[in-house]
């Protein structure tokens, strides 16, 4: 009896997932008509601060330009040239970390982050923009994902022409559309040979790239960011799938002119599992969470003490939500016209945004790309009864809404 | 408190009515990031700890599902304390509690929100290990005694200092006192008026004059001492029951 019950309680547990993360953020081009990007470099520092709290490792190849730096001292020191040999080196060495986690029966999930320049070259092939050349398609399938030890491994590529930004830098390359490229990164055919891979690509046709400077990020990976902190977790369950991403990003650009939801964005989960979760807030983690109760509703969004933005939602009224935040800091929550103050001191530690302090906070304007980004980014709200209607637009039967089930008796 | 003292009392309290001014509502938990059995545990703890509070009328689970369903299956959600606080009037309630529980970062907590039918709300929250057993009925006491001693309290200093029971008291007895004082005053003088006129009833006695004499004056002597007293303690209940009123004057 006692051996059948330690059999079934091995039975269902579930292997421990260990998570791992390399960002390659770089603002510079290998053409010379891509202009450096602002922002690359804020965005691969912040990709490094949402996932090193909930990861085993995470390296960052990015050279932080000096006002990313001043944004988050001694992060430099912990960075790498985003060149080829570091790429392949920071692969070998998480390899060898995931094989070793295989071997103890944990699942080792490999998130690797690329934001900065893409292209497609004259052969056709996609390409995204490394310090000393492309990192092409085919080095992309040959040595990142074939070799790779990961039981899971979550693609996330926001490339320049992805971006939504305030500060037109014009001449970019004219040619064929980004769309095209990221799909000439990624041919499908190639990816069915790897059902452990989800990807997340901005898929942006824009000629022009825009920086915007409110939030010194692209808008594309802020919603990514905003969505992974909790901000997407739709039915509760304290996980962000795919679909809820997907969703979110959607509702968070409807009523941009530049985005219309599923076409401008790529995200597929992993074909081992649909289901498979890109983060997980029940984990443990050094984080603390912001609990945003019901009856809150509207575009809030949460800065930090250094007036980084790191997360933004329309949050819907009849549901909580929670959102994680690292630990401390002092942090604004705001909404149009009024914001409230509050820290987060320890991990685990939970604040309840219904007891916060309000007062009133002027936003600042910064011309009429900023107000129109301002006005439209995130302003139809995201909640189940969104994410009902959006699945259903898209044939898509929607995952578990259970925690929608209040009444238990 | 004990598990089953708590359930105990929890039982005695559901057998009384309740009243607009003691009865509470515990809405069920939403949840978040745990699984539904864990959220059910601990509201049941949190339930437990409600029903414990000294002027706490709990209304059952089964009751207010009921009644919520019957509502619409939900309370509206409102965006501040006035529109919860005119939930809870509509529903007939002193108190509405509702919570959160949530299962972030590998820990089981709650956030409590105790919203009063006055107007105040208060928060609290706590952390309930799920390896410690009893420990979630624990802490949910202990964080609802955080936010429901400002609710009485508040109560308390709308409400005048005290019933004046006291002072009634003291007057009442003190005014007996003083009549049976009288009264005793009142014999001690006749009798001592009849002893007075040639012996009064002690003039037939003969040879027993001397006695019965004696007799009767040792009575009229403790009529006039039990007066004294009687009405003395009656002065003194008098005064301490005037005291008593000024000092529970609000």
């Amino acid at each position: 009896m006692g051996v059948l019950l330690l059999a079934g309680t091995a039975a269902s547990a579930a292997p421990e997932q260990v998570h791992y993360a390399l960002i390659v953020a770089s603002n510079t081009g290998t053409e010379p008509s891509q202009a450096p990007l602002r922002y690359a470099d804020d965005d691969g520092a912040r990709y490094y601060e949402l996932f090193a709290p909930r990861s085993r490792e995470v390296v960052l190849l990015s050279v932080l330009d000096a006002d990313t730096q001043a944004l988050h001292p001694g992060l430099a020191a912990k960075t790498r040239p985003p060149t080829h040999a570091a790429l392949w080196d920071a692969l070998a060495r998480l390899n060898g970390r995931m094989a070793e986690d295989r071997a103890k029966g944990a699942v080792p999930v490999l998130s690797f982050v690329f934001v900065g320049h893409g292209k497609r070259g004259a052969a056709g092939e996609g390409s995204v923009s490394l310090l000393d050349g492309p990192l092409t398609r085919t080095e992309l399938y040959a040595r990142v994902l074939a070799p790779s030890k990961a039981s899971f491994l979550q693609l996330i590529v926001d490339a320049c022409d992805s971006y939504f930004f305030v500060h037109s830098r014009g001449a970019l390359p004219v040619g064929p559309a980004y769309a095209d490229a990221v799909k000439g990164l990624l041919g499908n055919r190639e990816l069915e040979r790897f059902p452990q891979v989800g990807v997340v690509l901005s898929t942006s046709s824009e000629q022009e790239s825009h920086e915007w400077s409110a939030i010194r990020s692209g808008v594309f990976s802020h919603m990514v960011r905003s969505a992974l902190s909790g901000a997407g977790d739709v039915n509760g369950d304290g996980k962000v799938d795919y679909a809820e991403l997907r969703a979110f990003v959607a509702a968070a650009s409807q009523g941009m002119d530049d985005v219309r939801g599923t076409s401008r964005v790529y995200i597929q989960p992993p074909a081992l599992d649909r289901a498979f979760a890109l983060t997980n807030l029940t984990a443990t983690a050094s984080l603390g969470y912001l609990l945003v109760p019901t009856g809150v509703a509207g575009r809030l969004w949460v800065e930090d003490a250094r007036g980084i933005r790191v997360v933004e939602l329309h949050k819907e009224r009849e549901r909580p939500l929670v959102v994680s935040l690292p630990v401390g800091r002092g942090y604004y929550l705001r909404a149009s016209g009024r914001e409230a103050s509050f820290a987060i001191t320890r991990a685990s530690e939970v604040v309840d945004a219904g007891g916060l302090r309000w007062s009133d906070a002027s936003v600042a304007a910064r011309g009429a790309v900023t107000d129109a980004l301002r006005d439209r980014l995130f302003s139809v709200p995201f909640g189940p009864r969104f994410y009902r209607g959006y699945m259903a637009s898209l044939g898509i039967t929607p995952s578990s809404d259970e925690a929608d089930a209040v009444l238990v008796p | 408190m004990s598990l089953p003292a708590s359930l105990l009392l929890m039982l005695l309290r559901m057998s009384a009515p309740c009243d607009a001014q003691t009865r509470v509502v515990l809405v069920p938990f939403e949840r978040l990031a745990l699984p539904s059995e864990d959220a059910r545990e601990l509201e049941d703890a949190t339930r437990r700890a409600v029903a414990a509070l000294p002027d706490a009328c709990l209304e059952s689970r089964e009751d207010t599902v009921a009644r919520l369903r019957g509502a619409g299956a939900a309370l509206a959600a409102c965006g501040d304390a006035e529109c919860r606080s005119a939930q809870a009037t509509a529903l007939g309630v002193r108190r509405l509690v509702r919570g959160v529980a949530l299962g972030v970062g590998g820990r089981r907590s709650v956030a409590l929100t105790v919203t009063d039918a006055r107007g105040t709300e208060t928060r609290a929250q706590f952390e309930a290990p799920s390896t410690t057993p009893g420990e979630a009925d624990a802490r949910a006491t202990h964080a609802l005694q955080q936010v429901w001693s400002p609710l009485v309290t508040a109560r308390a200093a709308r409400e005048p200092r005290g019933s004046r029971v006291l002072p009634k008291v003291l007057w009442g007895v003190g005014g007996a006192a003083l009549i049976a004082g009288v009264g005793f005053g009142l014999a001690a003088r006749s009798t001592e008026s009849k002893v007075s006129k040639n012996g009064g009833e002690c003039a037939t006695a003969g040879e027993a004059f001397a006695d019965c004499f004696a007799s009767r004056l040792d009575a009229g002597r403790r009529q006039a001492r039990t007066s004294n007293v009687l009405l003395g303690v009656g002065a003194l209940l008098g005064f301490g029951g005037a005291v008593s009123f000024l000092w529970e004057l609000p």
